[in-house]
């Protein structure tokens, strides 16, 4: 059975905490707990075994027991989770952490108002994943049929205004990352 | 149609279109039209070469091409047939590159991802539009980004650089060189504050404007 910290069996966190030693993740949970829920596990299975649609954001250390942190990432992925995920690391991670799945990496240890502002972007991202999914379905339930009536008009304009309000949440400097590990990429039929 | 009515289209029409060039928006250019419609169609669109402008290039075909791009105009070039070799050598790829090759003043990015195509054009649109109030940005054509990412990602692309530039209170457009009852352009439509349609009639270049929730232009020559 696998142990989660601070938490039921059922009830994942919106933000997960994977890795680093126990006091670690405890520092890292506290530090996150005023934004968002959050739980804090030692390995990728419980991980994995914990995961819900709630989680939101993985905060990884690189030095899982188990497997790679990318390797987690992924396979989050391919179970069909959304998830944002930021990298902790104590040196600067080799190749594109981007390209790994990573929307961020920070350096251990590392100050608790940086991590929060972190996940907190990451938050936003998910927001603007959301928003823009909803976009493009409304978009697409349309497509092939008379569309141009004054209420579909209607919904697709206010869906996309709430697009635009969460894209202006994201810091320009999150932009690569938003796009390259946008859900859309994971999904089904994604490229 | 009676003069009268046709004038009073032609006058909602225009005050329409200031709203857009006052106000910001972003514009979908489509138009399965052969010859160099899209690239007139454009060349009016993106403004003078004298004002900051990005122009994110996909296939090149944009007016503001390496011979017409103006001194302040940003290039952003997605290398997509390579991964390639070709498109990196000798262009400094994934850097600024200033110079001749990309019009005298313009600085030129190539970029191998549309992830860090779409980052980089943020960057340049922020850059702009603390220099310009009013940005002009030009993505020559979706169709390549559509076939790199699927329809959904390139989707989200648009609506990234649409929304920074409206929000700027620029004027963008994008070109998707299919006819306008293609689902695609149904899709991407949701995106845009207007369709422009492009056609050729009698081997003239004409354009029709759908602005969104307001007015339908009449068919207007596209004068070079």
């Amino acid at each position: 059975m696998p142990v989660v910290e601070r938490m039921s069996e059922s009830a994942c966190g919106a933000a997960l905490v994977v890795g680093g030693s126990e006091r670690e993740r405890e520092r890292w949970r506290t530090a996150l707990v005023d934004l968002v829920s959050t739980e804090a596990v030692a390995d990728g299975a419980e991980a994995l075994t914990c995961i819900d649609e709630g989680v939101e954001v993985l905060v990884v250390h690189r030095d899982l027991p188990d497997r790679e942190a990318s390797e987690l990432i992924a396979t989050v992925r391919d179970r069909g989770f959304s998830v944002r995920a930021v990298l902790l690391s104590p040196e600067r991670p080799e190749g594109d952490v981007v390209a790994q799945g990573f929307d961020a990496w920070l350096q251990t240890p590392v100050e608790a108002d940086l991590l929060v502002r972190t996940v907190e972007g990451l938050l936003a991202c998910r927001r603007y994943d959301r928003a823009i999914a909803d976009l493009y379905e409304l978009a697409s339930e349309h497509a092939g049929r008379e569309a141009d009536t004054l209420t579909v008009r209607e919904r697709i304009h206010e869906a996309r205004s709430e697009a635009d309000a969460a894209l202006a949440a994201v810091e320009t400097i999150d932009r690569e990352a938003l796009l390259a590990n946008s859900p859309a990429a994971f999904s089904e039929g994604g490229q | 149609m009676t003069s009268g009515s046709r004038t009073k289209r032609a006058g909602a029409f225009a005050d329409a279109l200031g709203r857009l060039q006052r106000d910001g928006g972003a514009l979908l250019v489509v138009g399965a039209t052969p010859g160099n419609t899209h690239e007139r169609a454009c060349s009016r669109m993106l403004g003078s070469s004298d004002q900051p402008r990005v122009v994110c290039r996909t296939d090149g075909s944009c007016s503001a091409g390496v011979t017409g791009a103006g001194p302040n105009d940003r290039l952003i070039d997605l290398a997509v047939d390579a991964r390639s070799a070709t498109a990196s050598v000798g262009t400094g790829h994934d850097g600024a590159v200033p110079g001749a090759a990309a019009g005298e003043g313009a600085t030129r990015t190539v970029v191998e991802t549309p992830a860090e195509f779409g980052a980089r054009a943020a960057e340049a649109v922020a850059e702009l539009t603390s220099e310009a109030d009013d940005p002009r940005v030009c993505v020559d054509s979706l169709l390549p980004l559509i076939e790199e990412l699927g329809e959904e990602r390139a989707f989200e692309w648009y609506h990234a650089i649409a929304a920074d530039v409206r929000a700027a209170g620029g004027v963008c457009h994008a070109h998707l060189p299919v006819d306008r009852d293609d689902d695609l352009v149904t899709r991407f439509e949701a995106l845009a504050d207007a369709t422009v349609v492009l056609r050729l009639a009698d081997n003239e270049p004409q354009q029709r404007w759908f602005v969104h929730g307001s007015v339908t232009s009449d068919w207007l020559s596209l004068q070079e």
